[in-house]
C-alpha cells in the first residue's frame, strides 16, 4: 500500500516536471518576451531594453533559465514577477484564498443540489421534475459560463439586488468583522451561483444515468426483493454504486479549483487567480505564468490521485483488483 | 496599453445595455441633491487593472502611473489645457544664455507626506541614485538623456537645483516633470541594492511617501485602491483652489478595479462611479440616458493617438526586390494614401466620432500642429493616375508593375484591437477598387513586433503609436537612426535625401529653445512627412468622457482628460435615487 502511494508520488513528480518543461518551452517559443511591449514604446531606448533583459535574466539561453528556475523551485522560490516586481509566491498567495472561496462554494452548491436531485429524478424518470431538470441541464451545459455571468451582471444592474463586481464594497472592505463577511457573501452570491449553474447540468445528467444504470443491475433487484425501505435502497445501495464516475469527476473539479473560474472572475471582477494569470499570460510575465501553471497542474494531479485513493477506499471491487 | 475588447464582447455589451434600457422601470434614475459644503467629498473611478507597483521609477502601465500621478510630483508639470510647462515642486527657473544650464528654485515650505521637509537633496538623490543608477530597472532613464549622456544634476543650498546638459536641450523642462522621490526613505534601500523590489504593491502603504495631493490609504488586490487627502500637501505656485475649498478638495479618491468593460459601463450608468471614458461605439447607449443617469457627455476633441499604414522600405528586408521598389516609390505610397476612404473608417469603425489626420502631429497639440496640412481626400481616380505615373499599369482593372508583377500586398495588424482589424477590412476593400490585392494577416502583438522590428519580414503594416506632445518624443520614429523608424529601422546613415533633412530638422528642433523657431522647424518636418508619406495617416477617435453632474472642478482638456488638476476637483452634491 505505502509502496503504491510512493510510486504514484514519483509518477506525479515526473509528470509535473514534464508539464513545467513543456510550458516553459512553449512560452519561450512564443515570439517576444515581457519587454517586447516596452520595446515598441518610442520613449524607451533600445539600450534600456538591453539592460532590462540582462537584469531580468532574459538574455540567458532557454535551458539555463529553466534550470535556474527549477533549482530555485527546490529552495521554495517560485521566481520573481517582472510586472509586479514581487516574488511570485506572494502574488499567488494573495489571490488564492478568494479564488478557492469562490470555486469551493460553487462546488458545494452544485454538488449539494445536483446529486440528491439526480437520485430523486432517476427514481421517477420522465416525471415532471425529472423532465424539467433534464431540460434545465441541457441549458446549463450549453450556455457558456461567461455569458451566464454577463446575464448575472445585467440582473444585478437592473434590479440592484446584488453589487456589480469585486468582492467587497468600500465600506465593507474597511469595516471588517461581521459586516465585512456579510458584504463578502453578498458579492460572492452571483459569481458562485453562475459557476454552480454551469456545472449543475453535467452533474445531474451523469449522476442520473449512473443511478439508472445501477438500478438495472441484479443486485438492486435482489435488494428490492428483500423488501428494504425505499430510502435505504436509494441512498445506501443506489448512491454508493452510482458514485464512482462522480468521484473521478470530483478529482477533476479539485484540479479546476484554482483555474476553472477564470472567465467568471473576469466578468464579475472577482479578485482571484484568473485575472492575475490572464494578465501574466498576455504580458509574458514568465515566472508568474509558470507559478500559476505549477499551482494549477499540481492541484489537478493531486485531485486525480485523491480521487483514485477515494475509489480504492470506497469500492471493494477496485480494492480486490488492486491486491491481485 | 489600451483596453482590450473583443468584437463579441462589444456586441454583447450593447445587447445587454439595450436590454437594460428596455426594462426602464425607473430603477436607475438618479437625482442630484446639493450638499451643504463641497469640502470632504469623495470621487469614485473604475480602473481596468491592478496597479503593478507603487514605485514611480519602475511603473510602466497605465493604472500604476495613474495612481502614482496622485502621489508624486516633479519639478515641473505640463498643463493639459495649454500644453505649457508650469511650476510644480519648482517655484520658478532660469535658463542660461547658452541654453545648457537651468537653475530651478524650489517652492519653499514643501513637506513629504510623512512630515519630513523636502529639499534639493531629494532631487539630486532621485536623479543620481535612482534614475541614473545602472542597477535600477527603470525605463524612465531614456527620457533623461541627451545624446546618450545623462544630465548633470547639482544643488546649491537647500532650495536650488542646477541641471546642466552637454548642449541646449529644448524638451528639458518637460522632462523635469519626472517624479521626485524621498531620499530619507529610499536612500537606505538603494544602498542595500533592494530598490528594484521597493514599494511593491505589498509594501506597507505608510512607507510610500510623496509630495502629491493624495496618499495611499488602502489597497485590496483585485478590488480597490483608496487614497486620502495628503494633509501636508502644498499646491504648486499659481494653481488656484476651487471656491470655498482647500487643496485637495476631495478627502478621498476611490479606485475600483473592474477588468470588464461591460461591468464598468453598467457601474457608471447605475451611479456607482463618477467618471467614465466613453468609446465612440458606446455613445449610442449613453446619450439617451444621460438625464436619467445624471451625467454629462464631454467631447474633448481628437485624441493624441494616431493610426497609420506603412510600407516596408528596408533594402535589408527579406522581400522580393520588386516589392521593395514599389514601397520605396513615393507616388505608389501617395496613391495608396489617396485610395483610403477615411470617412468610411470614421463612420464604420468610430461610429462617426473621429476625424481624419493629416500628419504626425495630433491636432490636439496646438503648439506644434501645422495648420497648412490637410488629410488626403479619398480620390480613387487620382490614386489610379498616381500609380500609372509611378510606372504601374492596369490590365482588366488589376494593377501590375513595369515588370509584370501583380500588385499583391500582405497587410499585418495586431489581433488585440478589433477596431484595427475592422479598419484593415475597409482598407482592403478600398485598395481592391484601385486594383491592389490585399491579404490581411492579424497577428498577436509580440509576434508582430518581432516581425517588424527584428526580422523585417513584413510588407504593409496597420498600426498605431502612443501620441506625444513634444515632437522630440517622435525622434525614435522619425530619425533615420531611430529604432522605431518602422519603414527602415536603425539606418546606419540616412537612406534617402528627405530622411537626411528630417534628421537635420529633429537635431535642430532639439537644440532650439525659441518656441517660435521650434514651431517653424517642426512645421517643415510635417510638410516633408506629408509629401513623402512614409506613414499613411488614417483617423483618430474623438475623446469622450462621461461626467456625473455632481462633480465640480471638471473641464475638458485637449491633452489630458477632464480633470485639469486633481486637487481642484470637488463634489458639489450627492446622488440619490429618485
Amino acid at each position: 500500500m505505502i509502496r503504491k502511494i510512493l510510486t504514484r508520488l514519483v509518477h506525479l513528480a515526473v509528470v509535473l516536471l514534464g508539464i513545467l518543461f513543456l510550458s516553459f518551452l512553449l512560452i519561450h517559443m512564443a515570439p517576444g518576451n515581457f519587454l517586447s511591449q516596452m520595446a515598441m514604446n518610442p520613449q524607451v531606448s533600445p539600450e534600456i531594453i538591453r539592460r532590462l533583459n540582462v537584469l531580468y535574466g532574459l538574455d540567458k539561453p532557454f535551458y539555463v533559465q529553466f534550470m535556474d528556475w527549477i533549482g530555485a523551485l527546490f529552495r521554495g522560490n517560485l521566481g520573481y514577477s517582472f510586472s509586479y516586481h514581487l516574488p511570485v509566491v506572494q502574488l499567488l498567495l494573495s489571490r488564492i484564498p478568494l479564488t478557492l472561496l469562490l470555486t469551493a462554494s460553487a462546488v458545494c452548491l452544485s454538488w449539494g443540489v445536483a446529486l440528491p436531485l439526480a437520485v430523486y429524478g432517476a427514481s421517477k424518470p420522465n416525471g415532471w421534475l425529472d423532465r424539467t431538470l433534464t431540460g434545465f441541464s441541457y441549458l446549463s451545459i450549453s450556455i457558456p459560463s461567461f455569458f451566464l455571468a454577463l446575464l448575472g451582471v445585467l440582473l444585478a444592474g437592473a434590479t440592484g439586488w446584488f453589487p456589480i463586481g469585486g468582492a467587497h464594497n468600500v465600506e465593507g472592505a474597511e469595516s471588517g468583522g461581521l459586516a465585512g463577511w456579510l458584504d463578502l457573501l453578498r458579492h460572492l452570491t452571483l459569481p458562485a451561483l453562475t459557476l454552480a449553474l454551469g456545472s449543475f447540468g453535467v452533474l445531474y445528467r451523469l449522476m442520473r444515468s449512473s443511478v439508472m444504470e445501477a438500478e438495472s443491475k441484479p443486485f438492486f433487484a435482489a435488494a428490492r426483493a428483500r423488501g428494504l425501505s425505499p430510502s435505504i435502497l436509494r441512498y445506501r445501495y443506489l448512491f454508493r454504486n452510482a458514485i464512482n464516475p462522480l468521484i473521478t469527476l470530483f478529482g477533476m473539479e479539485l484540479g479546476g479549483l484554482l483555474s476553472g473560474a477564470a472567465f467568471v472572475e473576469m466578468v464579475y471582477g472577482w479578485p482571484g487567480m484568473g485575472r492575475l494569470m490572464l494578465h501574466a499570460v498576455l504580458t509574458e510575465d514568465l515566472y508568474l505564468v509558470m507559478g500559476g501553471i505549477l499551482a494549477g497542474s499540481a492541484m489537478l494531479l493531486l485531485g486525480n490521485m485523491l480521487a483514485d485513493g477515494a475509489l480504492y477506499l470506497l469500492d471493494p471491487r477496485i480494492r480486490e483488483e488492486g491486491s491481485e | 496599453m489600451g483596453r482590450r475588447r473583443s468584437f463579441f464582447f462589444l456586441g454583447l455589451s450593447l445587447m445587454v445595455l439595450v436590454a437594460c434600457g428596455c426594462q426602464g422601470s425607473g430603477h436607475t434614475s438618479w437625482k442630484v441633491v446639493p450638499r451643504a459644503s463641497p469640502v470632504g467629498g469623495k470621487m469614485v473611478l473604475d480602473v481596468v487593472s491592478d496597479p503593478k507597483t507603487f514605485n514611480p521609477a519602475l511603473a510602466t502601465e497605465t493604472t500604476s502611473t495613474q495612481i502614482l500621478g496622485y502621489l508624486f510630483r516633479g519639478l515641473t508639470r505640463q498643463s493639459p489645457v495649454s500644453g505649457k510647462i508650469k511650476p510644480d515642486l519648482a517655484r520658478d527657473w532660469k535658463v542660461s544664455e547658452d541654453g545648457r544650464k537651468v537653475v530651478f528654485h524650489l517652492q519653499s515650505g514643501l513637506v513629504w507626506s510623512d512630515g519630513v521637509p523636502f529639499d534639493a537633496r531629494d532631487v539630486v538623490f532621485t536623479f543620481r541614485e535612482i534614475y541614473y543608477n545602472p542597477s535600477v530597472a527603470t525605463a524612465v532613464r531614456s527620457e533623461l538623456m541627451v545624446d546618450g549622456k545623462p544630465f548633470i544634476v547639482e544643488r546649491k543650498g537647500r532650495d536650488t537645483v542646477i541641471v546642466k546638459t552637454a548642449r541646449p536641450f529644448a524638451p528639458l523642462l518637460e522632462t523635469m516633470g519626472v517624479e521626485i522621490l524621498p531620499r530619507h526613505i529610499l536612500e537606505p534601500v538603494v544602498k542595500k541594492g533592494q530598490f528594484n523590489q521597493a514599494w511593491s504593491v505589498r509594501e506597507d502603504l505608510s512607507h510610500i511617501v510623496g509630495t502629491g495631493p493624495f496618499v495611499l490609504k488602502k489597497y485590496l488586490p483585485g478590488q480597490l485602491v483608496v487614497l486620502s487627502a495628503n494633509p501636508h500637501y502644498r499646491p504648486p505656485v499659481g494653481l488656484q483652489p476651487s471656491p470655498g475649498c482647500p487643496m485637495p478638495c476631495l478627502s478621498r479618491l476611490i479606485l475600483r478595479i473592474v477588468p470588464n468593460d461591460t461591468s464598468t459601463l453598467i457601474r457608471f450608468m447605475t451611479g456607482k462611479t463618477d467618471l467614465y471614458g466613453v468609446s465612440p461605439q458606446q455613445m449610442a447607449v449613453l446619450k439617451p440616458v444621460r438625464k436619467k443617469g445624471a451625467f454629462r457627455l464631454l467631447v474633448r476633441g481628437p485624441s493624441l493617438s494616431e493610426s497609420f499604414v506603412t510600407f516596408n522600405q528596408n533594402p535589408r528586408a527579406p522581400l522580393p526586390a520588386w516589392k521593395i521598389r514599389w514601397f520605396r516609390n513615393r507616388l505608389f505610397r501617395k496613391g495608396v494614401a489617396l485610395s483610403i476612404d477615411r470617412t468610411a473608417l470614421i463612420n464604420i469603425v468610430l461610429n462617426g466620432m473621429g476625424e481624419p489626420i493629416a500628419g504626425p502631429v495630433p491636432r490636439a497639440v496646438k503648439a506644434f500642429f501645422n495648420e497648412q496640412l490637410h488629410p488626403f481626400a479619398y480620390d480613387p481616380e487620382k490614386a489610379r493616375s498616381c500609380f500609372v505615373q509611378a510606372g504601374f499599369h492596369y490590365i482588366r482593372g488589376r494593377l501590375f508593375d513595369g515588370e509584370g508583377h501583380r500588385v499583391l500586398v500582405i497587410l499585418l495588424t495586431n489581433t488585440e484591437s478589433p477596431e484595427r482589424i475592422q479598419m484593415a477590412q475597409i482598407i482592403q476593400a478600398n485598395l481592391k477598387d484601385v486594383g491592389i490585392k490585399i491579404r490581411i494577416v492579424p497577428l498577436q502583438f509580440n509576434m508582430l513586433a518581432t516581425m517588424v522590428m527584428t526580422s523585417f519580414q513584413w510588407e504593409m503594416l496597420l498600426f498605431g503609436l502612443t501620441g506625444v506632445i513634444d515632437p522630440h518624443g517622435d525622434a525614435s520614429v522619425w530619425k533615420s537612426s531611430g529604432f522605431l523608424h518602422l519603414w527602415n529601422p536603425r539606418e546606419p546613415k540616412p537612406d534617402q535625401p528627405w530622411e537626411a533633412e528630417v534628421d537635420r530638422l529633429f537635431d535642430l528642433g532639439d537644440t532650439t529653445l525659441d518656441p517660435v523657431m521650434r514651431k517653424k522647424i517642426y512645421d517643415q518636418w510635417q510638410v516633408i512627412a506629408h509629401h513623402e508619406v512614409p506613414l499613411i495617416d488614417l483617423v483618430t477617435p474623438d475623446q469622450i468622457t462621461a461626467v456625473r453632474d455632481t462633480l465640480g472642478g471638471i473641464r475638458p482638456t485637449p491633452l489630458g482628460g477632464v480633470v485639469p488638476h486633481i486637487s481642484q476637483v470637488f463634489q458639489k452634491a450627492v446622488l440619490a435615487p429618485s
